[in-house]
């Protein structure tokens, strides 16, 4: 499941543009194949600047010189007409045009002992029928392009504040552009606003109306409006849009700070939390109706956050299915099996595991939130066989504090480098066990992390051994690194700007 | 009965290769050293598989730049992985051969 969010897609690359006429024009090829004694028949069309080819036999889409100069000869002719080239030995190629543009065209090569009067008469025929049909295919492929490009684009790709991941997929049935947005605005130091909605309607009206109410909700929070405030102001926002009954939403804004959610939802599946230590839990405290169905105060709830914990805010076509009651558990039973995951894995993973067998019949989005962990903090004597125990706790916390894989690969091995300096060096010339202790926090989208010792910190650079290139290392991995040392003992302090 | 960490493998092709897995610290670069010189001996190249390597930090790479002083090393490494951060930041890429692996 790819992030359709995280970059405009060129329209060749969304799934199913291209595939009904391609569809088409395999399907004629096979037919026309199988109706002449054809040996070979091949379709050309232009799409989206693209030129598409499919032919009879498959699989491999058949080249021959004959065919490819019958296709270009035909191109100057009237829709329908079909032209006859002999190419040598008895045999002929035949090739009749299917869009008044010339960029369309069927052509197939006959064998020398078939009828190429005839042929070429049922040939015209079907490339008549085949012209209107392609052309409507072909019109209606178009608009889905254009409705997807348009929603990509409306959909934006803003960077979000750590922490935050949104995922969407567009159904797995071929039709027009689907109307779930979801949407992470930073209000203010440490205070993010998020929504996610739902228009009915699955056409270019809908991502209109998507595109206002996105940018209403986005204006509102930025102004500080609590979600309650934020949904009346959408709620007279879809009143005076046609196209915007029966659209849901929720809204969250979350204190990363002081770690609390107030949250509204206007009709739409609740959020959902779960903590490393608890059960998910629903927040279903401020449910209401759908925007536009009544002028009235929106409820508000408010619920804490502990660290670590993760917030899943959802449309319904992560859960519906045709003819079922809306059903959350399945939505809990996935969450609480990952708790412990990074968001972004969590939201792939949930999307992943409630796919039905032949995908979803409906768009998903899914947005998630993970609030930063308790800190991470542990000392050990310093001994080699505690490197191994210090990266098992790192390789833990880390996903938990939603930093990537990349990221978290980079600030174990800085802190392994650290951890194997005073495990190497720190005891030299002492007496007594020297201690090594780790600490680990993430705030406001910073990781800070300590290596200290109460040992002797070994520096120096011996020539041809190459020791010392830990701190180099170090320093090149991490943006802020210092180094206090004292007669108490050693701390390396490193610090990293985390990527969303 | 697990695979062991450190194998080497002295008839592969073209040169004797060392093949590593999981992490490799402190505790455990003795191992990894004493397979680098088993294939090294009498040879004047190895190739070093690091592929599936989940860790490893300024203690390998000092093996490894005192095996290159006189054995011909090619590192294989997975693409943007911690190791290929490591031998670059370190400059063993300088000295060695380092083939990156999809």
């Amino acid at each position: 499941m790819r992030d359709v969010t995280a970059e405009q897609p060129a329209a060749a690359d969304i799934p199913h543009i291209g595939r009904s006429v391609a569809e088409l024009l395999a399907g004629a090829c096979a037919d026309l194949a199988a109706r002449f004694g054809a040996e070979v028949v091949v379709a050309q069309w232009e799409s989206l600047d693209r030129r598409h080819r499919v032919g009879w036999p498959e699989p491999g889409v058949p080249d021959t010189a004959a065919l490819s100069r019958a296709l270009g000869e035909v191109r100057t002719r009237p829709v329908g007409s079909v032209n006859v080239t002999p190419t040598g030995s008895g045999r002929h190629a035949l090739a009749a045009l299917l869009d008044a543009a010339g960029t369309a065209a069927i052509a197939l090569e006959l064998h020398g002992a078939a009828p190429v009067t005839e042929t070429s008469a049922a040939l015209g025929r079907v490339a008549g029928g085949l012209a209107t049909e392609f052309a409507a295919r072909l019109a209606a492929e178009h608009a889905r392009a254009v409705s997807l490009t348009l929603q990509h684009a409306m959909l934006g790709t803003a960077a979000r504040p750590h922490g935050f991941c949104v995922r969407s997929t567009p159904s797995a049935t071929p039709r027009e552009a689907g109307g779930d947005w979801s949407d992470v605005v930073e209000v203010d130091d440490g205070r993010v606003g998020v929504v996610v909605g739902d228009c009915a309607g699955h056409d270019i009206r809908a991502a209109g109306v998507l595109g206002e109410l996105r940018a209403a909700g986005r204006a509102l929070l930025r102004h500080g409006h609590d979600p309650g405030e934020v949904l009346s102001g959408l709620d007279e926002f879809a009143h005076a849009l046609p196209a915007a009954s029966g659209v849901t939403a929720v809204c969250a804004v979350i204190d990363t700070t002081r770690g609390t959610v107030r949250y509204s939802s206007a009709g739409h599946p609740p959020p959902v939390l779960v903590g490393p230590d608890h059960a998910p839990r629903v927040l279903d405290m401020a449910q209401d109706v759908p925007l536009a169905a009544r002028r009235a105060p929106r409820p508000v709830a408010e619920a804490t956050l502990p660290p670590g914990a993760t917030l899943v805010l959802y449309t319904d076509g992560l859960v519906a299915r045709r003819g079922e009651a809306l059903d959350t558990a399945r939505v809990r039973t996935a969450l609480d099996q990952r708790r412990g995951l990074h968001p972004e894995r969590v939201a792939d993973e949930l999307i992943a595991e409630l796919a039905p067998d032949r995908g979803y019949d409906d768009d998903v989005a899914v947005l998630t939130y993970r609030q930063p962990p308790a800190d991470l903090s542990y000392d050990a004597p310093g001994d080699m066989g505690q490197l191994a125990v210090i990266r098992s706790l790192m390789r833990a916390w880390l996903p938990l504090a939603a930093v990537a894989a990349e990221d978290a690969e980079r600030a174990i091995l800085a802190v392994g480098e650290a951890a194997a300096n005073t495990v190497e060096h720190g005891q030299k010339g002492l007496d007594k066990q020297v201690t090594v202790g780790v600490s680990a926090r993430c705030r406001a989208g910073r990781l800070e992390m300590t290596v200290w010792d109460d040992g002797v910190w070994q520096a120096a650079d011996h020539p041809g051994e190459h020791r010392g290139n830990g701190l180099k290392v170090i320093e090149a991995l991490m943006d802020v690194v210092t180094l206090d040392v004292d007669e108490d003992g050693t701390r390396v302090t490193m610090q990293k700007e985390l990527h969303s | 009965v697990t695979a062991p960490q450190f194998s080497v493998d002295m008839s592969s092709a073209p040169a004797p290769t060392v093949t590593a897995v999981g992490d490799i610290d402190l505790a455990n670069v003795g191992e990894f050293r004493t397979a680098i010189e088993a294939a090294a001996a009498g040879n004047e190249g190895i190739q070093i598989d690091m592929t599936e390597v989940t860790y490893c930090d300024s203690a390998v790479v000092r093996v490894l730049f005192s095996t290159a002083v006189n054995t011909k090393l090619t590192l294989l490494v997975r693409a943007a992985g911690v190791a290929q951060t490591l031998f670059a930041i370190s400059g063993l890429d300088r000295v060695t051969t380092v083939s990156v692996v999809d």
